[in-house]
C-alpha cells in the first residue's frame, strides 16, 4: 500500500507504539481487502463498549467481542485521534446508564434483570471511551445530531443504516465497516480505501421504479421500513437505482429506507434518482449510461404487503412486548407516537418501548410528548440498543410487536414471537395486549 | 468409497485447517445475537440452519448477511469462548467476515473454481492450504 508520509511516521512508531500497532492492523487489512492506499477519514462511528475481566460471570454472554482487542490500548493510556476534522463518535449502550435500577425497561424487567457485574462494566466502557476522547453520541442515527458528514467525505461507521444514510442521502463515503479495523481507525483517523468508497464499487447495477401506489400510499414508518426491505431482498446485494420517490421525503422515509442495509444489504449504498448527490439522473446512478441488459423490477404495493407478512412470525395474537426505535426515534417520531397514546392506558401485561438517541429524549421531556408517554404507561429511554441484550433468556413464550425491519432480521432469531406493523396497530396492540394488523385491510 | 475432490480459491486470510463442512445456503452472520458467543449455535430469523452449532466447523456459506459485530463476533467465538469455526469459504468473503477471520487467525477463502455451496456437502472433511494473502488457496473435499 503506498502510504503519506504521516501514515508511513505513524507506522514507524514516531507518534508513539498505539498508533504504530494500529497502522500495522489496517496496512494487514488493506492488503487483504487489496487497497491501494488510505482514506483521511472525518468520522469514525465506533460501536458500543463494554469493558469486563474474563472472570466476570457471563462474560461470554455479554462480551460482544471488542474488549480482548481494545484492553491493550486502554493499558496503553492510548487516546483516539487528535486530528480535529476527524470525530470519533460512539454507537447505543446495553441500556439507559442513570436508569439500571428502574423497572419496566428492557434491562430490568418481569422476564430480565441485567447482572450488576454487566452493568459495572458498561460503565467502565463509558468512561474509558470517554478518557480517550470518543464523542459519546451513543446513537444509531448520529446524523441527524452529532455528526453530518459531507459530500465526499470518507467515514468508517460500526452502524450500517447510518452507513447507508452517508451514501445515500448525504454522498459521503462509507462501507458497512468490520468492526475489527474500526478501533483502529479511531486511533489513527484513517483506514484503507476499499469498497464502497471508491467509485467503481458505488454505481447501481439494478433498477426500482416504484408504482404510482407505492409512491402515494406510503405514510407510516412500518411502509418505509417494508419498502427497503423488498428492494433489500430483490436487489440481492446489487446496488440499486431507485425511481419515482415521492418528493419530499421525510427524514423518517429516510432513515427507516436506509435502515434496511444492515440486514438486507452488504454494500451500504442506494441511489435515490434526483435525491442521492450523486444521482441527479439515473445515467449518473450508473457511472454514465445505463447498460442494456441491467435487470428492472417495479416494486408494487403487494411487495410491500408481503413483507408485512414475511416479518410476523408469531402464532398467536397476544403481545408482551411492543417496541419502536430501531434505528433510534426522531423527535418527530416521538411526537406521533404522544399524540397516538395521549390519555390512554398501556395493557398492564404489555411494555411499551419507545428508543431515542439523548437530543431527542430531552426535547420530548422539554416539551411534554415524553410525559405523554409515561403517563399512559409507557417507557421512553435514550442512548440504548434494546437488541443487545440476551433476549435469548427472556423465554421463548414471548411476543414482540415492532416496525423495525432490521431489528427483526437482527435480534429476531433467540426464540420469540415478531409481529411487524403500522404505528397505529402498535400502539392498540400495547394498549389491549393483542396484535390485530389493519395496515392493509 | 472415498471420494476426494480438490478446488482452488483465493486466500483472504491465511492459515491451514481441517474438519468437517457445515454448509448454509443462505447468508451467515456471526454477530453475537445471530450466533451467540456463548454457545456457537445458530439463531437466525428465517434461516434453516437455526439450532446448529459452527464450532470447529469449516463454515461454507454465500456471504455475510446483518450486523457489522460480525466481525468481532467470528474474532470472538475463535479466540476467547471457543465455539468458533476451523475456518470459513464463501462465495465471496465480505471484509466483515474478514476483518474478524484475520483477528482470528482462521483461514477465509472465496472464489473457488465450482461453487462452494454446491460442491460442498455438510458433513464433507475438508483441508484447506491457505499460504499467502491474495494467493492461491488449495481446498481439498473428501467425501464417505
Amino acid at each position: 500500500m503506498k502510504l503519506t508520509p504521516y501514515e508511513q511516521d505513524m507506522i514507524n512508531g514516531k507518534h508513539g507504539e498505539s498508533k504504530r500497532i494500529a497502522m500495522e492492523k489496517l496496512v494487514e487489512f488493506g492488503v487483504a481487502v487489496d487497497a491501494k492506499e488510505m482514506v483521511k477519514l472525518s468520522n469514525v462511528h465506533y460501536g458500543t463498549c463494554t469493558l469486563m475481566p474474563r472472570s466476570t460471570p457471563e462474560y461470554s454472554k455479554y462480551e460482544l467481542g471488542q474488549t480482548p482487542l481494545i484492553e491493550r490500548f486502554i493499558e496503553m493510556g492510548t487516546r483516539v485521534t487528535e486530528d480535529p476534522t476527524c470525530i470519533v463518535s460512539t454507537d447505543p449502550l446495553f441500556l439507559q446508564l442513570d436508569k439500571y435500577d428502574e423497572q419496566g425497561y428492557p434491562w430490568n424487567h418481569r422476564r430480565y434483570k441485567m447482572p450488576k457485574v454487566i452493568y459495572d462494566a458498561v460503565v467502565r466502557g463509558y468512561n474509558e471511551c470517554k478518557k480517550m476522547g470518543m464523542v459519546l453520541s451513543q446513537s444509531c442515527t448520529p446524523q441527524f445530531n452529532t455528526v453530518i458528514p459531507k459530500m465526499g467525505e470518507y467515514v468508517v461507521s460500526v452502524e450500517s443504516s447510518y452507513a447507508a444514510y452517508i451514501n445515500s442521502i448525504l454522498g459521503a463515503r462509507a462501507n458497512r465497516e468490520n468492526t475489527v479495523t474500526l478501533l483502529y481507525a479511531a486511533i489513527t483517523g484513517v483506514h484503507p480505501k476499499y469498497g464502497t468508497m471508491l467509485d467503481e464499487n458505488r454505481r447501481a447495477q439494478v433498477i426500482f421504479e416504484l408504482a404510482d401506489e407505492v409512491k402515494e400510499n406510503l405514510f407510516d414508518p412500518a411502509d418505509w421500513a417494508a419498502l427497503g426491505a423488498a428492494m433489500a431482498i430483490k436487489s440481492n446485494n446489487r446496488v440499486p437505482a431507485v425511481l419515482n420517490l415521492p418528493r419530499p421525503l421525510t427524514n423518517e422515509a429516510a432513515k427507516l429506507l436506509t435502515g434496511c442495509a444492515s440486514p438486507g444489504m452488504n454494500d451500504p449504498m442506494l441511489h435515490l434518482i434526483g435525491l442521492s448527490p450523486e444521482s441527479p439522473t439515473l445515467e449518473a446512478a450508473f457511472g454514465g449510461k445505463v447498460p442494456k441488459d441491467v435487470e428492472k423490477f417495479t416494486i408494487t404495493l403487494a411487495d410491500v404487503k408481503e413483507i408485512y407478512q414475511m416479518l410476523c412470525s408469531a402464532k398467536n395474537e397476544k403481545v408482551d412486548i411492543v417496541h419502536v426505535g430501531c434505528p433510534h426515534l426522531t423527535y418527530y417520531e416521538i411526537r406521533q407516537i404522544a399524540r397516538l397514546i395521549e390519555g390512554k392506558k398501556v395493557n398492564k401485561n404489555v411494555y411499551f418501548w419507545a428508543q431515542t438517541d439523548t437530543p431527542s429524549y430531552y426535547l420530548a421531556r422539554h416539551h411534554g410528548e415524553a410525559q405523554v408517554i409515561e403517563k399512559a404507561g409507557g417507557k421512553i429511554f435514550h442512548s440504548t440498543c434494546f437488541g443487545l441484550l440476551p433476549l435469548r433468556d427472556w423465554g421463548s413464550d414471548l411476543n414482540i410487536a415492532t416496525n423495525s425491519f432490521k431489528q427483526i432480521k437482527l435480534f429476531g432469531g433467540q426464540g420469540q414471537g415478531w409481529m411487524f406493523g403500522a404505528m397505529p396497530d402498535l400502539i392498540n396492540a400495547a394498549l389491549t395486549g393483542k396484535f390485530v394488523s389493519t395496515r392493509w385491510k | 468409497m472415498e471420494k476426494k475432490k480438490v478446488f482452488k480459491g483465493i486466500v483472504r486470510s491465511k492459515g491451514y485447517a481441517v474438519g468437517e463442512a457445515l454448509v448454509s445456503e443462505q447468508p451467515l452472520s456471526w454477530a453475537p445475537f445471530t450466533i451467540p458467543n456463548e454457545t456457537g449455535i445458530i439463531s437466525i430469523f428465517g434461516h434453516k440452519l437455526t439450532g446448529q452449532s459452527v464450532k470447529d466447523k469449516i463454515v461454507v456459506y454465500p456471504t455475510v448477511s446483518g450486523s457489522t459485530t460480525g466481525s468481532i463476533g467470528l474474532f470472538f467465538k475463535v479466540k476467547e469462548s471457543k465455539v468458533g469455526p476451523k475456518a470459513i469459504i464463501c462465495r465471496q468473503v465480505h471484509p466483515i467476515d474478514l476483518g474478524g477471520a484475520i483477528a482470528a487467525e482462521i483461514p477465509a477463502v472465496d472464489n473457488l473454481d465450482a461453487d462452494p455451496i454446491q460442491e460442498i456437502h455438510t458433513g464433507d472433511w475438508v483441508e484447506i492450504k491457505a499460504d499467502e494473502v491474495g494467493k492461491e488457496a488449495i481446498v481439498t473435499i473428501t467425501r464417505k
